[in-house]
């Protein structure tokens, strides 16, 4: 079955999200390790400042270029009885979610996703506390129509 | 307004008055259980009768609330079989009213404790699936109240009446005490060495630092053997203790439609399993069980039996089972599996298999030796002794792997040191996942991981085309219960 591609706007919410993110690690976790690495082993300043630039630009780097990988590897597909998402860049995981043992479905919408128009649909069986399914980076009318398609389609728990 | 006919008001039973008393000392202890270091410390601390009366004036406190709290549950917990449904509601300040469907416990079990046998007592704890916590817990009826009630909930089930069921019980599996204290001696034991050894350390820096360091340096190579040995024996008379206390004249016994287990010395348990409810078994056979020629098999249902260990589950958690009888006590929790995992041939993993996990047990067991030259020097190179380690061990954990998949059931097999077969009932299945890492997928290889209410069961890798197959095959149709 061909699988369904989400919202290619996620690539930039990813890349933005990551960068951000990779300010922060610079700030709270880069920085300080390069200062400690400085104190404790007498490097000199430019030395410790060049590791700290380096460390900084591969986080953003690996922000930039993993989300179109990340939007390359992921797709989802509704079919007769069941829920298929593919996701993962290294690791890759395929998983079926029973149209029948779904739970309840939920949409998820940060401030960030908001901004792009995206949402997340987060399916939830009886297995676990967490999602089953996580399908990120759908714009907003795709993810509200498919949550209240799966949610029509639940059935019985299996439990 | 709605039409809909109004069931009649059925009036709120409450607990019985004895349970004040039987709830005191739990309540108590619970409340102060989380001071325990308070009082480790006003022991060993040094600080003299002060500390020692300042703590128990605390405690005491602390103890008053769990009295408040006993009061407070019996006064304001209140139960009914209302409109088909158990309604449980309780508290003072923070109000909770709680429903019930009886289609949905996925198990039910009746406790006595010391207390509740003193009193003719008994707790009635009903688990549905999820949730932490136990769902329905009514802490003390009499016996006849508990009979009522679980009576009432079996009608609403639909089920057969008590007197129908126990004419058609049968035993399945019965543990006597040579076998407990089998399973306490082959249970973990190294931990609590080191809980000990380490509560004793503590215990002695803390009376007199200096003195304590200065008779351990002069203690002799044959005391310190002795004092390992002593810990050990205690280990092991600990171990041997909680499983004599906990699973004491264990009994599982069949009916037409359910499980029962029945255990415990000065805490009686008896669970009632619906058969229709059991998930999964789990044959769990560690070296040295196995090496005497035993088994723990634990059925879970989606209650709370997956977030416990099998000490505490409180579903049938079956301490020994001789390993001729895993299969069939497997196949009795689970009478459509068809397949007797000890007696029946199972699929291995794909040959490539062995040869990822080499690759990666290579890696670990370097990237190791190379970190224990950087920490201590050439001789941190003794540490490469793990790599043609971890290719034997991989290679007995590979011989050990074995799954099969039939219409009913799914039976996974993994690890040689602690070895675990588990059988899951097909038509339980929730979500199906088939992961690959680069690895596998240098390999062809890909991993099913087949999920349950509450847990999960991860198949020996396979070919990653005859994964992608068998997770199409997985998915229950619609239609399936």
């Amino acid at each position: 079955m061909e699988l369904t591609q989400v919202s290619p706007d996620a690539v930039t919410l990813w890349r933005l999200a990551g960068v951000l993110r990779s300010g922060f690690t610079t700030v709270m976790l880069v920085v300080p390790a390069g200062v400690a690495l400085k104190v404790a082993t007498e490097l000199s300043a430019w030395v410790a400042v060049g590791i700290v630039l380096a460390a900084a630009a591969l986080l953003v780097i690996q922000a930039i270029a993993w989300p179109g990988l990340t939007w390359r590897y992921l797709g989802y597909g509704v079919r007769d009885h069941d829920l298929l998402l593919q996701r993962g860049v290294l690791f890759r995981r395929r998983t079926s979610v029973p149209l029948n043992r779904i739970q309840h479905v939920d949409t998820h919408q940060g401030p960030l996703e908001r901004f792009f128009g995206l949402s997340s649909l987060l399916v939830y069986t009886a297995s676990t506390m967490s999602a089953d399914a996580v399908i990120p980076g759908l714009d907003e009318q795709t993810a509200e129509s498919l949550r209240d398609e799966l949610a029509r389609r639940g059935g019985d728990d299996g439990v | 307004m709605s039409d809909a006919p109004v069931a009649a008001e059925t009036p709120w039973s409450s607990l019985h008055p004895s349970s004040l008393l039987v709830n005191l000392g739990p309540r108590i202890w619970r409340a102060i259980k989380g001071f325990w270091w308070l009082i480790f410390f006003a022991v060993f601390g040094g600080g003299g009768w002060g500390d020692l009366i300042g703590v128990g004036v605390g405690l005491t406190g602390v103890a008053g609330l769990g009295v408040i709290s006993a009061i407070v549950h019996f006064a304001t917990l209140r139960y009914r079989v209302h409109a088909g449904r158990l309604e449980i509601k309780q508290g003072l300040l923070n109000r909770q009213v709680r429903v019930i469907d009886p289609e949905r416990i996925q198990n039910a079990e009746l406790v006595r404790n010391v207390a509740h046998r003193a009193f003719g007592l008994v707790e009635v704890r009903l688990e549905t699936a999820g949730g932490m916590r136990t769902e329905g817990m009514l802490s003390a009826l009499s016996e006849d109240a508990a009979g009522v009630l679980m009576g009432e909930l079996d009608r609403l089930r639909g089920r057969e009446s008590e007197a129908v069921l126990k004419r058609s019980e049968e035993p399945v599996v019965e543990v006597g005490v040579p076998e407990l204290v089998a399973y306490g001696l082959t249970s973990r034991t190294v931990g609590t060495v080191a809980l000990l050894g380490g509560v004793a350390i503590q215990a002695l820096e803390l009376l007199e630092p200096e003195e304590a360091v200065e008779r351990a340096s002069g203690l002799g190579f044959g005391v310190m053997l002795a004092l390992v040995v002593l810990a050990f024996a205690l280990s092991f008379g600990i171990s041997v203790s909680v499983a004599l206390t906990r699973h004491w004249k264990y009994r599982l016994t069949r009916t037409r439609t359910e499980l029962r287990a029945e255990s415990g010395l000065f805490t009686r348990r008896r669970a009632r399993i619906p058969l229709e409810k059991v998930q999964l078994t789990l044959a769990d056979e560690p070296v040295l069980r196995r090496l005497i020629g035993y088994g723990t098999l634990s059925v879970e249902t989606a209650g709370l039996g997956s977030m416990r260990d099998e000490n505490q589950s409180s579903e049938a958690s079956i301490p020994m089972v001789p390993r001729e009888d895993l299969g069939r006590v497997s196949q009795v929790a689970i009478p459509v599996a068809g397949i007797d995992a000890w007696v029946d041939p199972l699929d291995p993993p794909h040959p490539r298999a062995l040869r990822r996990s080499l690759y990666g047990a290579t890696g670990r067991a370097l990237a190791l030796a190379g970190f224990s030259i950087l920490a201590v020097g050439p001789w941190g190179a003794v540490a490469l002794i793990l790599v043609p380690l971890s290719w034997f061990a991989q290679y007995l954990d590979h011989r050990a792997q074995g799954w099969r998949v039939t219409d009913h059931v799914v039976l996974s097999r993994r690890g040689f040191w602690r070895r675990r077969t588990s059988l899951l009932a097909r038509d339980k299945v929730q979500s199906v996942h088939l992961v690959q890492g680069p690895l596998m997928r240098r390999h062809g290889l890909g991993r099913l991981l087949v999920r349950v209410a509450g847990t999960q069961v991860a198949l020996p890798d396979i070919g990653y085309n005859e994964a992608a197959a068998l997770m199409e095959q997985l998915r229950p149709m619609p239609g399936t219960p």
